[in-house]
């Protein structure tokens, strides 16, 4: 059975959309991504034009998201004052990428461009969260403490932003810092999100690990939190500006992607926050190890559609 | 005056006698019996990969059949790809290829270049490169290209495109797939849901003494559902609406199905 998708202009086999929203819908609910970051990619190899790709997948992050954000926030697990202030900077981060596109578009660039992005941020996150997350396995190992919670000393930009203005509390985070800092990470999650048709989880989540230091169980709520709300805005102004949403992919995708946003939500009961973390590095690392092949390799037909191409 | 109502009578009876024989061989040389089934292809939202459209007509006896299909003509924006800081793949060039057919099959009862020659098949549009394409196929270069390039790139480009027609199964030579029963003959065509909508010509042509000759033609509708037409519609007309719709549907949904599978989670 197969569904004709009326923006992609193609057909697809419906149980294989079904199953690739299943497997990042779980990815979601386990490591606070909205899974986009691998779902975008896995679209663009199933042959769907990657600006229809990246514009839908950002909706349906929505529903893979707010799925699992809901749980979250009834297990105390959302800081939704940090997550605000991450919003906003990822609204006004996410209208400035859509902008980009446009230009690339213009530019004729830009396929080329989503795919440098992607190996770029895939691979500098995974592999520091990768080197992180073992270094921290290790020490746990060697010192016999498995049940010390280990989470990421201080980071430089942490004790930098206790200088600045806008100090506030963030109790759930159990922190205080300049409200300036989260709302530039939430700017620069926001470019990504639109560039990449993806919700910036997996760059949101290890930079509230890393450089706020929240605690990971907290950075997957609110991450989650920040997704839905950042993702809205970027799916319609992509509707808006680009005619890319797919409705019909959007909502086959989220038939699964619900689902096992749920599963991946009880998951995170069972793994600690370091464990979590090599796992996500991994399956970035992954991901960006392929994009990096398809750029070096040379294609078989030099020829390729481009954006819009009919 | 008996006389002339017997001659009249006569006259009469061999001209009803002669329209049938024209009529007749009118028939024989397939002036008018194409059969198209159905004659109007939807595409719906659930469906099959492929769609079919069975096309049966009449013939003489003991000939070969070759029936053509193209499809309306598109425009494509295409990309070439080059060697960049000498490892990385990237678009180096750009084209929009305009006025090429976007499905075009060939179908036959027998082996093509068994009962054609080269230059017939290329008169005819039947060769298996599609090389008819290639010239009726504009190109216009975002960078104008030195004359002496011009020809090569415009050939570099359509067989590209061409190339990625074929895989999406939107080309197709298929060769013995017109099934022949005595005076009658039958193609069934396989329609791909990425091919464009409009409407298609089909040209059956009969081959005698290593020559094609055109023995009929008609048309196939290809329409797609009126929910497709109402969702492509809305994104392009009203996109501000359908993308608050989008985001919204998939809002609901999402908490939707917290709230149903996230029972028994929390504090």
């Amino acid at each position: 059975m197969a569904v004709y998708l009326p923006i992609a202009h193609m057909s697809v086999n419906i149980f294989f959309l079904v199953a690739l929203g299943v497997v990042v819908g779980f990815l979601s609910g386990l490591f606070g991504v909205g899974g986009g970051f691998l779902l975008t990619p896995l679209l663009i190899f199933a042959g769907i034009p990657p600006m229809v790709a990246a514009a839908s997948d950002s909706n349906q992050i929505v529903a893979a998201a707010s799925s699992a954000a809901y749980t979250h926030s009834r297990m105390g697990n959302v800081d939704f004052k940090m997550g605000i202030i991450l919003l906003l900077g990822g609204v006004v981060g996410g209208s400035m990428g859509v902008q980009i596109i446009k230009v690339l578009y213009a530019l004729g660039e830009v396929d080329f461009a989503i795919e440098l992005v992607y190996v770029l941020t895939l691979g500098t996150i995974g592999s520091f969260m990768f080197a992180e997350s073992f270094c921290a396995l290790r020490r746990k190992s060697d010192a016999g403490m498995y049940d010390v919670l280990v989470e990421p000393r201080e980071s430089r930009l942490r004790r930098l932003a206790s200088k600045l203005p806008w100090q506030m509390n963030f109790d759930k985070s159990g922190m205080t810092t300049s409200a300036l800092l989260p709302f530039v990470l939430g700017a620069c999650v926001g470019i990504l999100a639109a560039l990449m048709g993806v919700g910036g989880g997996f760059i949101a989540m290890p930079a509230m690990i890393y450089i706020l230091n929240m605690p990971t169980i907290v950075a997957i709520g609110t991450s989650l939190f920040m997704i839905v709300l950042t993702c809205i805005n970027v799916s319609i102004e992509q509707a808006i500006r680009n005619h890319t949403v797919d409705l019909v992919l959007v909502v086959v995708l989220f038939l699964g992607s619900t689902i096992g946003a749920q599963i991946g939500v009880r998951m995170t009961r069972r793994l600690r926050g370091e464990q979590l973390r090599i796992l996500l590095a991994v399956i970035v690392l992954l991901v960006a190890g392929k994009m990096l092949y398809d750029l070096v390799v040379m294609p078989d037909n030099l020829i390729s559609l481009a954006r819009g191409g009919r | 005056m008996r006389l002339a109502i017997l001659g009249s009578i006569l006259v009469a009876l061999l001209l009803t006698a002669a329209w049938s024989g024209m009529a007749v061989a009118a028939e024989s040389d397939g002036a008018s019996v194409l059969k198209i089934e159905p004659r109007i292809l939807e595409r719906a939202l659930l469906s099959k990969p492929y769609q079919t459209a069975v096309i049966t007509g009449t013939c003489p006896e003991g000939s070969e059949v070759i029936v053509k299909v193209i499809s309306p003509t598109r425009d494509f924006k295409l990309n070439k790809a080059g060697k960049s800081l000498g490892f990385v793949w990237v678009p180096s060039g750009h084209a929009e290829v305009m006025e090429i057919p976007v499905m075009y099959a060939v179908l036959s009862s027998v082996k093509i270049s068994s009962i054609l020659s080269l230059a017939e098949q290329e008169r005819t549009g039947l060769c298996p490169d599609f090389r008819d394409v290639y010239q009726q196929a504009k190109i216009r270069f975002e960078k104008d290209p030195l004359p002496d390039q011009r020809t090569t790139l415009h050939r570099e480009y359509v067989a590209g495109l061409v190339r990625i027609f074929i895989e999406g199964g939107l080309y197709q030579y298929r060769e013995g797939a017109v099934k022949m029963d005595s005076r009658t003959f039958k193609a069934r065509l396989v329609y791909p849901a990425n091919a464009p909508l409009g409407e298609y010509k089909i040209f059956c042509y009969l081959v005698e003494n290593g020559r094609a000759l055109l023995l009929c033609q008609d048309t196939l509708l290809v329409k797609s559902s009126p929910v497709i037409d109402w969702l492509s519609y809305y994104a392009h007309a009203s996109p501000a609406i359908y993308g608050i719709f989008s985001a919204l549907v998939a809002v609901v949904v999402g908490l939707l199905v917290g709230v149903v599978l996230g029972r028994g989670t929390g504090h």
